[in-house]
């Protein structure tokens, strides 16, 4: 019987990259942040490279291909000096809330706000470590390991009891490709008290031409009776790449209710994991994709019920044109005591193109009796029906077209909870589908 | 002389290898209101179709001439800017579409081809307004997803009302009196008895005499297996409730 090497020798080149790599950044580093992340960083970097990059015959990656991506050959993106960008690139997001910026992964925060850097944090208490990859832990999973081998800052958000906190805030990663083609790593800890809410933008920029990839985990607890309102917006130019891990675990009768918006960037792979952690908990998952070219957009995500009476629900819609790829993966556990689940997914899908792919796998792992859970996906064509009734009241095919695709992806736009930020999106979309020269 | 809004001469068409209109005859004047009657399965609908510009169906003879141009060359939408309307028997849901965001779109559309500036949001507003009263619809509607949910009443009513904002030279009602209990088939018909104007004709395709109580019209048709077997006034509905369609089935085949 042979055996399987983890290590494709096709990957080795780009492994090996990121072990140089952060062998530098570790001497760069010089011992800063003290020993116990030191050892963290060892550790986790251990553990990647037992793991290896997920390759397609990764069971969790067989439909989305890392290779290509990481074949742009990022170098790790090194610390600049944002003191004049900042102003600049916050002012563009001001009247979505507050915003506070990452710039090359280095958290610049804002005066006066609940955002604070998780590098300070780590300074003014190493035991604050404990807290981190409790949600998120490097084991057995390579990209959660490569973060935190490379963790170093990010935003530590906090809520206390009973607040609620009224203006968004707005997470802006800034990735600076002036240089040639960049990774960079974020980490971001995120902590809502009991009855408080909180609103959170997370949104990718990049500088120059060069090709970004954004590599960010987030860990999130949301307290007894709190709500948390997460909208991601991915509508970055094609140059700008994510992978993002966001692991939420919600108390009893917390609310999680989140966007994610990918109608912009080339390579976009998403995983929500939230976990339901307290009974009457209830998750709202809403994702649209609208992709052409080459884009690949991949939503895998894990919604785990862990105990009785909690509620989610799912939505994703995605729009294919071009030869993009879209994914949707949709993973739902429910544990062996977690009975009165309910659980619901659904993802549908359009594909205008013959040379568009769309790849759709629910993933149902129920362990208790008593439960209600359903999933459904469906892929097609525009209703052709719909299509000739639209026509037969004047609209050319092209606008017939628009309209219902404005219509379809408005479903998920809907859901962002902040009017001005809907608006934009709105407009972004109809221009996307054509809709924006309807008369 | 008066031109005929609507020529129809010899029409063939098919679905697939099955022949169902097999030599159509019909003009329409301006002004005037045809209806098409027949038992089920007789080619009614697929005049409609046919008319309207669906794709499913191939012409293999014969041809259409509408205010003297040849229909069958124009695409569905092309028909519609030049004044066809064709309210649907199954009027189709669209989710996500508002009734207000549709008419706006497609009324533009019309206005844009005859060269008339587009309605400001005020201007569309009050014209929604005013001819919804005409078929009792509640500007309610305006906001929701257009037939979404609509019961049967609510959509044939919806179809009127998109006569009323349209405007078209030709409407022609595909059954639009199915499904409709007694109320609702006064309302829709006290709609189109309104739209009625010396240049704008109807052809109201019909299974039952019942609306032809409402709409009034000048000229019935029997289209019987693809050709029209008869022709006369408002009194040939009245004997084909009274008496069925068997006779002039009968007929049909002496002749034939």
């Amino acid at each position: 019987m042979s055996t399987v090497s983890t290590q494709s020798p096709v990957q080795s080149p780009i492994l090996e990259r990121i072990v140089r790599e952060h062998r530098q950044f570790l001497d760069r580093l010089n011992g800063q942040q003290g020993k116990h992340l030191a050892t963290l960083r060892l550790q986790a970097m251990e553990e990647f490279q037992r793991l290896g990059i997920p390759t397609v015959r990764h069971e969790e990656w067989k439909y989305t291909n890392l290779f290509p991506l990481l074949a742009k050959n990022f170098s790790l993106a090194t610390e600049v000096d944002a003191a004049q960008m900042t102003d600049t690139v916050s002012a563009q997001f001001r009247h979505w809330g507050e915003p506070a910026l990452v710039v090359n992964g280095m958290l610049h925060p804002p005066a006066a706000s609940v955002v604070g850097s998780l590098r300070h944090a780590l300074e003014m208490d190493q035991s604050f470590l404990t807290e981190l990859g409790k949600l998120a832990p490097f084991k057995g999973d390579a990209i959660i390991a490569w973060n935190t081998a490379f963790l170093r800052d990010g935003a530590v958000i906090r809520v206390g009891d009973g607040v609620e906190y009224g203006t968004p805030i707005v997470l802006v990663s800034l990735l600076d490709g002036r240089d040639g083609n960049v990774v960079v790593h974020e980490r971001h800890l995120l902590q809502l008290g009991r009855r408080s809410s909180l609103t959170l933008v997370l949104v990718q920029r990049s500088l120059g031409d060069g090709q970004v990839l954004l590599e960010q985990v987030l860990e999130g607890w949301v307290g007894e009776d709190s709500t948390l309102r997460l909208i991601l917006v991915q509508d970055a130019p094609a140059t700008n790449h994510a992978i993002t891990t966001h692991c939420i675990e919600l108390e009893r009768n917390a609310r999680l209710h989140m966007t994610t918006i990918s109608i912009g960037g080339g390579f976009i792979r998403n995983m929500p994991v939230v976990r339901l952690a307290g009974e009457g908990a209830d998750a709202q998952l809403y994702g649209l994709t609208i992709a052409d070219g080459t884009m690949l957009v991949d939503h895998h995500t894990t919604v785990d019920h862990a105990v009785p009476n909690c509620t989610s629900n799912e939505l994703y819609k995605a729009i294919l044109d071009g030869r993009s790829t879209g994914v949707f993966n949709g993973k739902i556990v429910v544990r062996p005591h977690a009975q009165k689940t309910s659980a619901y997914q659904a993802n549908r899908n359009i594909v205008l193109s013959n040379r568009a792919t769309i790849n759709t796998k629910p993933q149902l792992e129920i362990f208790a009796n008593d439960v209600r859970c359903t999933h459904g996906c469906t892929v097609g064509r525009l209703d052709r029906e719909a299509l000739f009734y639209l026509r037969t009241r004047g609209l050319s095919t092209k606008e017939a077209e628009a309209l219902l695709l404005t219509a379809f992806a408005e479903e998920i736009t809907g859901t962002v909870p902040l009017n001005v930020l809907r608006t934009e999106i709105n407009a972004q979309i109809e221009h996307l589908l054509g809709a924006d020269e309807l008369a | 002389m008066i031109q005929p809004i609507l020529e129809i001469r010899n029409l063939h068409a098919r679905v697939g290898e099955r022949e169902i209109l097999r030599g159509v005859d019909l003009t329409v004047y301006p002004g005037q209101v045809h209806a098409i009657m027949g038992p089920n399965g007789s080619g009614k609908s697929t005049l409609a179709a046919v008319l309207a510009g669906r794709e499913d169906y191939q012409v293999t003879e014969g041809e259409v001439l509408f205010d003297g141009k040849n229909l069958l060359e124009l695409s569905p939408e092309d028909r519609a800017r030049e004044g066809l309307f064709l309210a649907f028997q199954y009027p189709v849901e669209i989710p996500g579409v508002s009734t207000a965001t549709f008419l706006k779109t497609a009324l533009n559309e019309l206005r844009k081809h005859r060269g008339q500036s587009p309605l400001d949001a005020m201007e569309f507003m009050e014209l929604m307004r005013e001819r919804a009263a005409l078929v009792n619809i509640d500007p309610a509607f305006f906001s929701r997803s257009l037939n979404e949910g609509f019961s049967g009443g609510e959509k044939k009513r919806n179809e009127i009302f998109q006569l009323a904002m349209l405007e078209p030279r030709l409407a022609i009602l595909d059954e639009t009196d199915s499904g409709l209990d007694i109320d609702a088939l006064r309302i829709v018909a006290d709609g189109v008895n309104a739209l009625r104007t010396p240049d704008r004709a109807f052809v109201v395709i019909t299974h039952y005499q019942r609306l032809l109580n409402y709409i009034v019209p000048d000229i019935v048709h029997v289209l019987y297996r693809g050709r029209i077997i008869k022709s006369g006034t408002k009194e040939l509905a009245l004997e084909l409730e009274a008496k069925g369609y068997d006779w002039i089935k009968d007929e049909a085949e002496v002749e034939a």
